[in-house]
């Protein structure tokens, strides 16, 4: 009797324990079915050729492709590099100066984020190319902007709002007795900034880099439109499903262009870990809204003023150049005013339309709970394989975005997990493909949340569920957003996967967008980029009002400002 | 955690209301068999002004259709990897080699259409897996801006090209990735011999300063001056791009490689009957005259009126091309391409 009883009550421990997880089992799952599987598609696809095992596709990749790895990684070196370098120089700007345009700047950053896929390395011509306005028309120039250098340059302009925006997350959350306790021990402002300040934000530095480097690495598109003669290995991987056919050869590649992100990846933890302790100490003080202002000398502080202006400048006249795109015509070696690019915006174009901003808002909300629930189970619980899942998860990034589209096709093909030709499976792509973003937001947020607040309210008898409820996820709040608002973002602007999954009927907007610049029609393409930027960035304010309005009062509770 | 899971709820509702919508949608497709209105039919397409060609199909036949624009090699590359559920129920223009390979992959419904009768045997498989529907020929778009600026003469022939003063100055796309550059590889060895062309393609190459990775840049960077010669399909579509552009657009003297744009049905179509209404009308007087309207080519059927802007195309020009050994030997000239000229 006795016996029974307590193997009852042991069942019930098990049972309950599942339940209090459950959760965070039904979301592993989740990251396993819709990324890990997929992946193993792929990499069976490489192996598996024509009803055999062969590693065929592997050993074929010969000499050239060796050049391409390295052309890769040169490039994704360089523009991570460069963009690290203005990213801190700005985001030093927004954090630490008295400079008189940080509102400006932010509004900047996040708009910039927000970039239509071909038009910026369009515009890029436009204005730089062979014929440009300001190369040639202007300044009478005939410089050739193809190849490594245009390449890099975008990149980085592509790379730096991002990289800013994880420097300056880091860079405020610097106590300010730790400067105040330097100043006053007669540390010299320079000195502060190269000893505590850039030490204290090394892991959004690093965080910057990664993301920066793995996107460079597999990104084809900018490669494709202006490099030129230089190629490199995500556009050669890209032209294997596009212009060859060939996706083992593909697949192979693509998982040759994972392994260098992979082993970043892993040094990258290992440097995260060990920041981790002393993140919880500086974590208590929230300092976002107390401004912490350092005097530099005056010539540093007029380089970082320069540099940003500087950036600030090249995104205003590119996005004015998108803008004007659309009333521009290119014809006859002259531009002038038109507006016969908004006849061709039919209703295939407005509907295609509407559904690219439903599957962003879908993805942006569930994928922004998933990669929060996910960053706080890595995080905090410990679940046995949660280094592993944290892994599986990064993946989706580091895949050249054609090859994640294909493995869907690969991996959801057969009963009972048939979803091609659905718009479910679009949905599950952006969803998956831009977990590591909100993941990485929840893990930043996470660092600055003392975990004491967790055991305390563990000790006043919160259950895992009500801890989650109650105090994780007001506080994640201003993850949520920010992963939001990256994930609808990307959501909008992305192509890569799309294309062999969206059908007949229910095409995208970017789709439309590449078909209208395949064609040359640079105007329409304009329109539709200029639509998709707009809606984003209300959409963007929206929930950022929103979620503002609804989570103060849970934030004031904790941080007790 | 009751206001949690609602969210969690509604978003599971609003989630699969997506993937529903559609299911219904394929579903209406295959249900309604009576009457021409509720039936739709899935097309990938790449071919110029799809949306008005497709326009006059559904007024001139009821049937509704949904498309989507997306490259052969895309198309093919998708259709492999998901064998066995076809991507659309047509597929509409394009590389005449990607639907050469789906044939031999089995990824084809084989279809003669009534229509293809006139059509001769050099335009359409023996099969019937696929039936050319018009002409794509080649030549050059010259931006005649940069030739006056770079006092460059024009160039009407293929062996102008290899001119040295036009150094740096012409584009051709890759033929491992563009079509229609592999077509006047192949169409050019077929008329002059392995030897000699492959002697004028290195002498070319000294012209080149590299291959674009897209069939569509040349043409576009001669339109806009960023080269100024392009070696590029020559239809009436590319023609009308280059209205209001000072260019030149040439078909070349001393013979005009071409391949042809065909229609195929995908095996396993959801619409087959529809399908094949597609083909019948694409292939018809109506579909014909409809195609040469919006996307302006040399028909296939002798008894078809030439396009206006290409009634200036001297047909005894273009080479006597065999496109189906062109598709044969293809892996070998372009093993020949890449070891002797690719960079």
């Amino acid at each position: 009797m006795g016996n029974s009883l307590l193997r009852a009550s042991k069942l019930d421990v098990l049972i309950s324990k599942i339940k209090e997880n459950i959760v965070f089992i039904i979301i592993y799952a989740l990251i396993l079915l819709f990324i890990l599987w997929p992946i193993i598609a792929v990499v069976f696809n490489s192996i598996y050729v024509d009803g055999r095992f062969t590693l065929e596709a592997y050993s074929n990749l010969t000499f050239k492709s060796t050049k391409l790895l390295y052309n890769s990684f040169i490039v994704a070196f360089s523009s991570a590099s460069i963009a690290l370098i203005i990213s801190t120089i700005i985001a030093i700007y927004v954090t630490f100066t008295k400079g008189h345009l940080k509102k400006f700047i932010m509004i900047v950053l996040l708009v910039s984020m927000i970039s239509p896929p071909y038009v910026d390395s369009l515009s890029f011509i436009i204005l730089f190319g062979k014929r440009g306005l300001i190369t040639y028309k202007l300044l009478g120039l005939n410089i050739n902007p193809y190849g490594f250098w245009g390449i890099v340059v975008m990149e980085t302009l592509a790379n730096i709002p991002r990289a800013t925006l994880f420097i300056i997350m880091a860079m405020k959350s610097i106590d300010k007795n730790i400067i105040h306790a330097s100043r006053d021990l007669g540390s010299d402002e320079l000195s502060m900034l190269r000893s505590i300040i850039l030490p204290i934000s090394k892991h959004g530095l690093l965080s910057a880099f990664f993301i920066s480097f793995v996107t460079s690495l597999s990104d084809f598109g900018t490669p494709l439109v202006i490099g030129g003669g230089f190629n490199v290995f995500a556009t050669e991987a890209y032209l294997n499903i596009t212009g060859v056919s060939d996706i083992p050869l593909a697949s192979a590649m693509s998982i040759y262009l994972v392994i260098p992100s992979l082993i970043f990846f892993i040094l990258y933890r290992k440097e995260m870990t060990r920041d981790q302790v002393y993140s919880y100490q500086i974590a208590d003080l929230q300092q976002q809204d107390v401004e912490n202002y350092i005097d530099l000398p005056k010539a540093i502080n007029f380089i970082i003023k320069l540099i940003t202006c500087m950036f600030l400048l090249i995104v205003v006249v590119k996005y004015t150049t998108i803008l004007l795109g659309s009333f521009l015509s290119f014809t006859g070696g002259d531009v002038s005013f038109t507006l016969k690019h908004f006849e061709k915006i039919d209703f295939a174009k407005l509907s295609s339309f509407k559904r690219s901003i439903q599957y962003s808002l879908i993805s942006g909300i569930v994928g922004s709970i998933i990669g929060i629930l996910l960053s706080y189970g890595i995080n905090r619980n410990k679940i046995f394989g949660k280094n592993f899942i944290d892994f599986v998860a990064t993946l989706p990034y580091m895949m050249p975005g054609t090859l994640f589209g294909i493995s869907y096709i690969l991996a959801f093909k057969n009963p009972p997990l048939l979803l091609i030709g659905t718009s479910s499976i679009v949905i599950l792509n952006c969803i998956f493909k831009q977990i590591p973003i909100s993941s990485k937001a929840g893990a930043q947020v996470l660092k600055k949340i003392n975990p004491e607040i967790e055991n305390a309210a563990k000790d006043c008898g919160a259950s895992n569920f009500h801890l989650l409820k109650d105090v994780i996820l007001p506080l994640l709040s201003p993850a949520f957003l920010t992963s939001f608002i990256n994930i609808f973002s990307s959501t909008m602007v992305t192509i890569g996967a799309l294309i062999f999954l969206v059908s007949p009927g229910k095409e995208v907007a970017t789709v439309q967008l590449f078909s209208a610049i395949k064609e040359g029609n640079l105007g329409v393409g304009s329109i539709l980029a200029n639509m998709i930027i707009f809606t984003t960035i209300i959409v963007n304010l929206s929930m950022s009002a929103l979620l503002k309005g609804k989570f103060r009062r849970g934030e004031s509770d904790v941080y007790g400002d | 955690m009751k206001k949690l899971m609602y969210v969690f709820v509604a978003l599971l509702m609003l989630f699969s209301l997506a993937s529903c919508s559609n299911t219904n949608n394929s579903s209406d497709g295959g249900a309604n068999t009576s009457g021409n209105e509720n039936k739709t039919l899935k097309i990938v397409a790449a071919i110029g002004n799809k949306e008005d060609i497709f326009k006059q199909f559904e007024s001139d036949t009821g049937i509704k259709v949904e498309f989507l624009d997306i490259s052969s090699g895309e198309v093919l590359s998708r259709a492999l990897a998901q064998k066995g559920i076809p991507v659309a129920d047509v597929w509409f223009g394009g590389g005449a080699d990607s639907f050469m390979a789906a044939a031999k992959e089995g990824i084809l419904e084989s279809y003669v259409s009534e229509e293809a009768k006139d059509i001769s045997d050099r335009y359409k498989d023996k099969d019937g897996y696929w039936t050319g529907m018009s002409i794509v020929t080649t030549g050059f778009v010259v931006n005649n801006d940069v030739l006056e600026e770079k006092d460059l003469p024009m160039p009407l022939k293929w062996s102008d090209l290899t001119n040295p003063v036009y150094k740096d100055e012409i584009l051709m796309p890759n033929p491992n990735i563009s079509g229609t550059s592999y077509s006047i590889i192949s169409s050019l060895i077929q008329a002059c011999g392995e030897e000699k062309t492959w002697e004028y393609l290195i002498e070319l190459d000294k012209n080149i300063p590299y291959y674009p990775q897209r069939g569509g840049e040349p043409p576009q960077k001669a339109l806009t001056g960023e080269t100024a010669i392009a070696i590029s399909p020559l239809d009436g579509e590319q023609i009308a791009k280059g209205e209001g552009f000072n260019v030149t657009n040439v078909f070349p003297e001393d013979g005009i490689p071409w391949t042809v744009a065909p229609v195929a049905i995908f095996k396993g179509a959801q619409n087959m009957d529809e399908a094949k209404a597609f083909v019948d009308w694409s292939l018809s007087k109506k579909g014909q005259e409809t195609i040469a309207k919006f996307s302006p080519r040399i028909p296939v059927k002798e008894d078809l009126e030439i396009p206006e802007v290409l009634k200036d195309v001297d047909l005894n020009k273009l080479l006597d091309v065999d496109i189906f050994k062109a598709g044969e030997d293809r892996d070998d000239i372009l093993s020949v391409w890449n070891e002797k000229i690719a960079k």
